[in-house]
């Protein structure tokens, strides 16, 4: 596995430069593109294109910052390219998801079934975090694929816009989109999930909501409920973008069998009171607002690591993956992400890693769940 | 935090009841079954196949393996890419053949989980056959032209599910928010009345005490008089006791002529029942039984459903409540500890007073008595002291497991801490039953204890107060307190009842208390003297020093009332020694009348002195300090010192002895006396008690006693001194009886100093005259 970071400011040169950094390599099988939507991001497919060649598969997003070996990055683009006799790799696309995400999502993850067998398998998926409740997306592409298959990846972002993002598959750029990698492996494939958040407080009690909209909590408006809670400064609850910057901070978390799931909430309707979450937050469940600090999110970062690269059966890796919540970035700074950056390239330990801040995260390893929020999920080749 | 269990029903009946077709609600119910236990497979299978399954591409479902599953747990299931795997089933709805199979690959389903998978099987169920109906009642009006009162069954179809929606989150809502236990099965059994509009709804449990009984815990529609014929019954009574016998829901369409009718009901006009179970961690623990009285209802397979439903969620609340039960035991125990008593586990002040507040707003509902005893032992200080603390604390452990003995279980028995303790009484008739339960209590205390193999004899003092409930607790507890103080001034081993005027008596002894503890400084104690003479001859050899007590207002305080006080606080520990150094002082340069020989002296010490550690010191400094020969001083101590405590008043005494006093045995024959004292203990004089000496001319037995006394005395080399020796007459008997000294009003009264000054140097004079009255 081989990556790229480029930071130029032409579209074109960046996707060159960033493709041949990452296709030093032998045998591309697959390139994964993780780029700022500050580039035009066609010019920018043609410029890896003309670097890689057009027959490369390709699936990447747009992005909220993005990841790489020397550290994190905005307004860049990361290349990465895996390859080489081991792996086999086929891609799928689904459009107009948001309408049908699950089928839709299903419909993209069906190119697993082209996909050569080998012992080790994961099926990669990028989204639009912006288009609906992505538990559907993980039920589509569990529905196509199976309790064999592990599921990993991440909503695209905006860099924070919360208007639109993008998918790349091959060498189109599109928008409300599924796009799927199936990858097969002769040696072991690692994923590890962990957020670092901890609820606090007295829970709520979900008393309507509809997929991943909460109308009331307790029996009162949710933004009432969770302003009155938290008490924040007084622009979060007149202004949308005051809103969604401590809202990145202030997540809800809602209670699994085992853990508590953490929904970070995307926005709230100041007309009728509601809450927009990203992902599915049902009626009749508990919820609590859930806290985290430098501390436990750093602390959660050594734990996706070290479980994805225990995952690997002592095989040395390749390379990592990283989706990385956008809200993680929040509570770490600038400061604080580079020190995350450093660690999970530490677990690398000399290997490369790319990645991307997300609006979603998702790896399912165990059980049919799989999607995450301010979470940072960890996929280590060997 | 709740169960997960609870909620995850709550998410999942809110997915199911979202879709819109049978096969849409299997495809969600599947995916949210899987979703909720965090496993990877989960299939619904009937009779013809697999309708849905997650965890496996389409097409590539293991349709064989599945349907080969058997229709209970298994412990592994080999599914093609899982390898083999553990996982449940259950069925859904009362269909035969139709179940749901749930996999998960690391982690074999518990038993708690298969609870709540065959709730969410009967919530899926009953989904599917409200779906069910309305797709039939769409294929109706596809068929025919649609008519007005078909739309309305339409709706309704769609407004009862919407209910049944309603009703279910309304208890799990209960559940989730820790709603009382009470509320939650009341919501349950409203529910089913509001669902299936049959009159009567009634929620039967087994009591956990007596398998045999189940007893009524929630109900809807019963009559007063229904109520009570079925709040508690054998466990096979009525259709509710045959569900939870047989374990399945049971239909009784004729419930007249059904063998296990409840008559009650029957003449009530029931006609039809229904019952089905209600299970914990699996385990059948009661039934859900709704009765009607409308002339031919018959029990649909929905109606039976939406029953099930329920009974699902009291199993929920039930579950809910165990599970918080086992979290809130630590709060509990730390609730109790702060409630009880640690030493005896009685309930303590606190736990009291909140009971009798409780008695009382009862008493003054239900007119009623109640009666507060509060109960003070007798010597218990003495016993502490002298025996050590472990030895009190198991005197006070068996006395509170007397004291529980002695009332009802549903009395309440408290310790105040100390040795005070307090029980409350309800439905007291009278003040004469109240009166027989002190003297029962009193008795309680006659058998001695046996603490570490030996007998304590231990007494209690009784305060009583019977009320209506109009008092305030605290006023009444105080009011108990006030009359056991009373009590006490009766003397040991006494119960008395409150009368407001005890009141003032009490505050008379908080202010004679006050009053005596400043009574050395102000120089209101002083000595008198009474002399002890040989009976034949009448020479006065000695003086015995008494203690009075002048109060500044009310003048001259009895001794036998200002001493027990002075014991029981303590204070006669410094007043001892007051009494000693005073009289060795005023005795010292005083002789006996005639031959000039130092006068012989006699200090009563009390048995509270026993544990006075400075008093042997102080005994010696005194008799230094006067120059006071020790063979002049007779300590004189009561019997009392010996009950409980013989062993360590033998050391006492030794002590004493070893400083080269004489020990005088007071009131010799009174109470516990033996005379193995006599022997075992280093006395040297006997002093025989006024009321032996009184009866010496007319009762032929007391002439025995001082007799036995005298000779075992004499036997022993002791001296023996008569007390209160009034007439020439028992001067005489005691004579011949060969007692040797003597004092009363026959040779004199207690005079102060300078009387006695003046007694003795008159003696002198007439040395060979009468004695002097």
């Amino acid at each position: 596995m081989g990556t790229g970071h480029a930071r130029c400011t032409d579209a074109f040169a960046a996707g060159r430069e960033a493709a041949g950094a990452a296709l030093e390599g032998p045998d591309p099988r697959l390139l994964v593109v993780f780029s700022s939507q500050a580039y035009e991001l066609p010019r920018l497919l043609e410029g890896i294109r003309s670097a890689a060649g057009g027959d490369v598969p390709l699936i990447g997003c747009s992005t909220a910052g993005e990841i790489a070996t020397a550290g994190p990055g905005a307004s860049s683009v990361v290349v990465t390219a895996i390859g080489g006799e081991g792996f086999s790799v086929t891609t799928g696309r689904a459009t107009g998801a948001s309408d049908r995400l699950r089928d839709a999502s299903a419909e993209a993850a069906a190119c697993a079934r082209e996909n050569v067998g080998r012992a080790h398998e994961v099926l990669m998926i990028l989204t639009d975090g912006l288009g609906g409740d992505q538990q559907e997306v993980v039920r589509g592409a569990y529905a196509a694929v199976g309790a064999r298959v592990p599921l990993v990846g991440g909503c695209a972002g905006d860099d924070l816009r919360m208007q639109r993002t993008f998918q790349m598959h091959g060498s189109a750029v599109l928008q409300d989109a599924v796009v799927c990698a199936s990858i097969t492996s002769d040696a072991p494939i690692g994923i590890g999930v962990q957020h670092g958040w901890q609820p606090v407080g007295e829970p709520f009690v979900v008393t309507d909501s509809a997929s991943n909209r909460i109308f009331t909590l307790n029996g009162q408006p949710a933004l009432d409920v969770y302003l009155d809670r938290l008490s924040p400064p007084a622009e979060v609850a007149r202004d949308p973008g005051a809103f969604t910057r401590f809202a990145l901070t202030h997540p809800l978390g809602i209670r699994r069998r085992t853990s508590a799931e953490v929904r970070f909430i995307a926005e709230a309707d100041f007309t009728d009171r509601s809450l927009g979450c990203i992902a599915e937050v049902p009626t009749g469940g508990l919820a609590w607002i859930m806290e985290g600090d430098e501390d436990s999110v750093l602390a959660a970062t050594d734990r996706a690591c070290t479980s994805a690269l225990a995952a690997l059966a002592g095989a040395a890796p390749i390379g990592l993956l990283a989706f990385d919540c956008i809200a993680r970035r929040g509570v770490l700074g600038e400061e604080g992400i580079s020190m995350e950056v450093e660690r999970v390239a530490k677990h690398a330990g000399g290997a490369p890693v790319a990645g991307f801040y997300t609006y979603g995260e998702i790896a399912r390893t165990r059980g049919s769940n799989g999607f995450h929020n301010q979470t940072l999920v960890v996929l280590a080749l060997a | 935090m709740p169960a997960w269990s609870t909620y995850h029903l709550a998410e999942f009946l809110a997915a199911v009841s979202s879709a819109e077709t049978p096969q849409a609600a299997i495809a969600v119910g599947v995916e949210r079954i899987a979703e909720s236990f965090d496993a990877e497979v989960c299939a619904y299978r009937s009779a013809e196949g697999v309708a849905a399954a997650v965890g496996f591409p389409p097409g590539r479902v293991p349709v064989a393996a599945l349907l080969a599953a058997p229709d209970d747990d298994w412990s592994t299931l080999e599914l093609p890419g899982l390898g083999a795997c553990p996982g449940v089933s259950v069925p859904v709805g009362s269909d035969l053949g139709t179940s749901i199979v749930l996999v998960r690959i690391d982690e074999p389903i518990t038993t708690e989980e298969s609870t709540m998978l065959r709730g969410m099987a009967r919530v899926l169920g009953l989904t599917l056959r409200t779906l069910g109906a309305l797709d039939s009642e769409r294929a109706l009006r596809l068929q025919q032209e649609l008519q007005a009162v078909e739309n309305q069954r339409l709706l309704a179809g769609v407004r009862e599910r919407q209910t049944l929606l309603e009703r279910l989150s309304g208890v799990q809502h209960a559940i989730l928010m820790q709603a009382p236990r009470q509320d939650v099965l009341d919501l349950i059994t409203e529910g089913v009345a509001a669902l299936l509009g049959d009159e009567m709804v009634g929620l039967r449990l087994v009591d956990p005490d007596d398998a045999d009984v189940v007893t009524l815990e929630a109900s809807h529609g019963l009559s007063p008089e229904q109520w009570r014929a079925v709040r508690r019954t054998s466990v096979e009574a009525g259709t509710g006791g045959q569900a939870i016998i047989q374990g399945r829901l049971i239909i009784s369409t004729d419930y007249a002529s059904d063998a296990a009718a409840i008559g009650q009901f029957v003449a009530s006009g029931i006609v039809a029942t229904m019952a089905t179970p209600v299970r914990e961690s699996g385990m059948v623990v009661g039934s859900l039984v709704v009765a009607s009285s409308r002339a031919g209802r018959v029990f649909t397979a929905r109606d039976e459903e939406i029953l099930d439903a329920f009974a699902a969620h009291v199993s929920l609340a039930l579950t809910d409540l165990r599970t918080r039960e086992v979290m809130n035991r630590a709060l509990d125990d730390a609730v109790h500890q702060a409630l009880h008593d640690p030493l005896t586990g009685l309930p303590n002040r606190s736990l009291f007073v909140d009971r009798l507040t409780q008695a009382l707003e009862r008493a003054r509902r239900q007119d009623t008595h109640a009666a507060v005893f509060f109960i003070d032992l007798d010597n218990f200080k003495l016993i502490n002291d002298s025996s050590g603390h472990a030895r009190g604390d198991e005197l006070l452990r068996a006395v509170a497991a007397r004291l529980a003995d002695c009332v009802r279980t549903t009395d309440t028995v408290a310790r105040f801490g100390g040795d005070e303790f307090a029980i409350v009484i309800e439905d007291v008739p009278d003040l004469a039953h109240a009166e027989e339960t002190a003297q029962r209590l009193l008795e309680a205390f006659t058998d001695p204890l046996v603490l570490g193999g030996d007998p304590v004899t231990v007494g209690a003092s009784i305060g009583v107060v019977v009320t209506r409930g109009q008092a305030h607790a605290d006023e009444l507890l105080l009011n108990a307190d006030v009359a056991m103080y009373h009590a006490k001034t009766l003397g040991k081993g006494q119960w008395s009842v409150f009368r407001p005027e005890m009141h003032t008596v009490l505050l008379d002894g908080i202010e004679l208390e006050a009053t005596l503890r400043g009574a050395i400084e102000r120089d209101q104690l002083h000595l008198v003297y009474q002399p002890i003479v040989e009976l034949d001859g009448g020479a006065t050899v000695g003086v015995e020093a008494l203690l009075r007590w002048t109060h500044p207002t009310r003048g001259p305080i009895p001794p036998d009332e200002f001493i027990p006080l002075a014991e029981e606080t303590g204070l006669i520990m410094e007043i001892g020694r007051w009494v000693l150094e005073r009289a060795c002082r005023d005795v010292r340069s005083w002789r006996v009348p005639g031959t000039g020989a130092p006068l012989a002296l006699t200090v009563n010490v009390s048995a509270r002195q026993m544990h006075d550690d400075t008093l042997v010191g102080h005994l010696r400094q005194v008799l230094q300090a006067h120059d006071f020969s020790a063979s002049r001083l007779t300590l004189e101590v009561t019997e009392s010192v010996f009950i409980d405590q013989a062993e360590l008043a033998g050391q006492w005494l030794a002590e004493l002895k070893g400083v080269g006093v004489r020990v005088a045995l007071d009131d010799f024959g009174t109470g516990y006396s033996s005379l193995s004292y006599l022997q075992r203990f280093p006395i040297d004089v006997v002093k025989i008690d006024k009321s032996f000496v009184d009866g010496l001319a007319s009762d032929a037995a007391d002439a025995k006693l001082v007799e036995a006394i005298v000779n075992l005395s004499q036997a022993l080399a002791l001296m023996t001194v008569a007390e209160g020796v009034e007439t020439d007459e028992q001067r005489c008997r005691l004579v011949e009886l060969g007692c040797a000294l003597g004092q009363g009003f026959y040779f004199a009264r207690p005079m102060p100093v300078a009387d006695i000054r003046r007694y003795l140097d008159g003696h002198q004079l007439e040395r060979s005259g009468s004695p002097s009255r």
